[in-house]
């Protein structure tokens, strides 16, 4: 289905809303808080840079004064992505809604999906495997956690309500609701509760207070 | 300086580098921006020892250091100048890229998130041609990598490798002695 601008819209503003439940911004629905909530997520920025290249990518009709638009706007936006956050993200990675990608950058995602729900932490890389001829690319389904400084190559798929814990290095298929971690990679528990990890995503917006 | 910078770009877009191809890979590629403004710092220490050349580098000195920043800080790629890279090298993305007081061969490729660097003062690692290293791979200490090896992505290299071996893993381990890397490296 080809997206429309204002689905890409609609998707915008999810992002909005769920960066901002995840981070416990505080603010009213439009005030000078939300901007300076927009203005401190670069994360927020990967992904619309991303969604804006993904309708850019996807809608059929190529022409009119809103892709024009967005076609000026989304190198300029790709560029500060990269600059800023040190994140690519391939255009045609088809990232759901309620995906939260960290504030902290380094993502190097070139993964087929991500699906709704999933959380990815900072320096982290999904990309093709290209030795032995397993070219591929990974495809995540919905609500897994991605600790930082993971990579998952190859063509993998990583079932539903998977955790993946830091510093994994994964290129086998991982079943619905698993534990993995390690370099290489193995499975420590088959079935791993991650609801609460998701909803705790990044603790800068707890107060530097005493132990 | 040229020599190597136009053997980088034969590796970035494929074909013989034309003032074409030369603009669309710095355009294109962060990498190809770092490795650009490093083969100019090296160039430029090397003309400042000599008298004849020391007008032209003392002009190009305020020039360089901009970019130096430039890509040490908004594209994440460090390639000190301690760092003797061959000609014809490689980086795939950006980011958290750290090379310092290291030795690469010829046609070696690194991915980003890489470190080779010395441990603490010492010496640093020196690896040998057509070297494949992958993504968040770890090199750190004077650990010698032969030539036509790979270190595979998120690898952690704690020994070391011997020539046209593959290892993986943290700490790295070989898990093949005979691995053809050609592919790896697009140099069929």
């Amino acid at each position: 289905m080809p997206p429309s601008l204002r689905s890409m819209l609609r998707l915008v503003a999810d992002d909005a809303r769920l960066y901002r439940r995840l981070t416990r911004a505080a603010g009213g629905p439009i005030s000078g808080a939300l901007l300076m909530f927009i203005l401190r997520s670069p994360g927020l920025w990967i992904l619309e840079s991303h969604r804006i290249a993904s309708y850019l990518n996807r809608s059929a009709v190529k022409r009119g004064f809103r892709w024009r638009l967005a076609y000026i706007i989304q190198p300029i936006a790709e560029y500060l992505t990269a600059i800023i956050s040190k994140s690519e993200i391939l255009a045609d990675c088809h990232i759901d809604e309620d995906v939260y990608l960290s504030n902290r950058g380094y993502i190097i995602c070139g993964a087929q999906r991500i699906g709704a729900g999933s959380v990815i932490h900072d320096h982290c890389t999904f990309g093709e495997a290209v030795a032995n001829g397993h070219a591929g690319r990974p495809t995540i389904g919905r609500r897994v956690w991605i600790g930082p400084n993971c990579i998952l190559a190859g063509p993998i798929t990583v079932g539903e309500g998977a955790t993946i814990l830091p510093g994994t290095f994964l290129t086998f298929n991982v079943r619905a609701g698993a534990l993995v971690k390690g370099n290489p990679a193995r499975v420590v528990a088959e079935s791993f509760d991650n609801s609460s990890l998701r909803s705790s995503c990044e603790l800068e917006d707890v107060p530097d207070g005493k132990p | 300086m040229m020599t190597a910078f136009l053997a980088d770009v034969r590796r970035y877009s494929g074909r013989d580098p034309s003032l074409r191809t030369v603009i669309g890979a710095v355009a294109r590629n962060y990498g190809a921006q770092g490795l650009l403004v490093y083969r100019l710092g090296r160039f430029l220490v090397r003309a400042s020892r000599d008298w004849r050349l020391i007008a032209m580098a003392s002009i190009c000195w305020p020039v360089y250091l901009p970019l130096r920043w430039y890509v040490r800080y908004a594209l994440g790629i460090r390639l000190d100048l301690s760092a003797e890279i061959g000609a014809g090298f490689y980086i795939g993305h950006l980011g958290n890229i750290h090379l310092e007081r290291c030795t690469l061969g010829r046609n070696c490729s690194i991915g980003q998130s890489t470190h080779i660097m010395p441990l603490r003062g010492g010496r640093g690692p020196s690896i040998g041609d057509h070297v494949w290293i992958g993504a968040h791979a770890r090199i750190i200490g004077p650990h010698s990598i032969g030539s036509g090896s790979t270190v595979s992505a998120g690898g952690v290299v704690c020994q070391d490798v011997p020539a046209g071996a593959m290892c993986l893993g943290d700490p790295a381990r070989v898990v093949a002695r005979q691995y053809d890397n050609r592919r790896l490296l697009g140099l069929d």
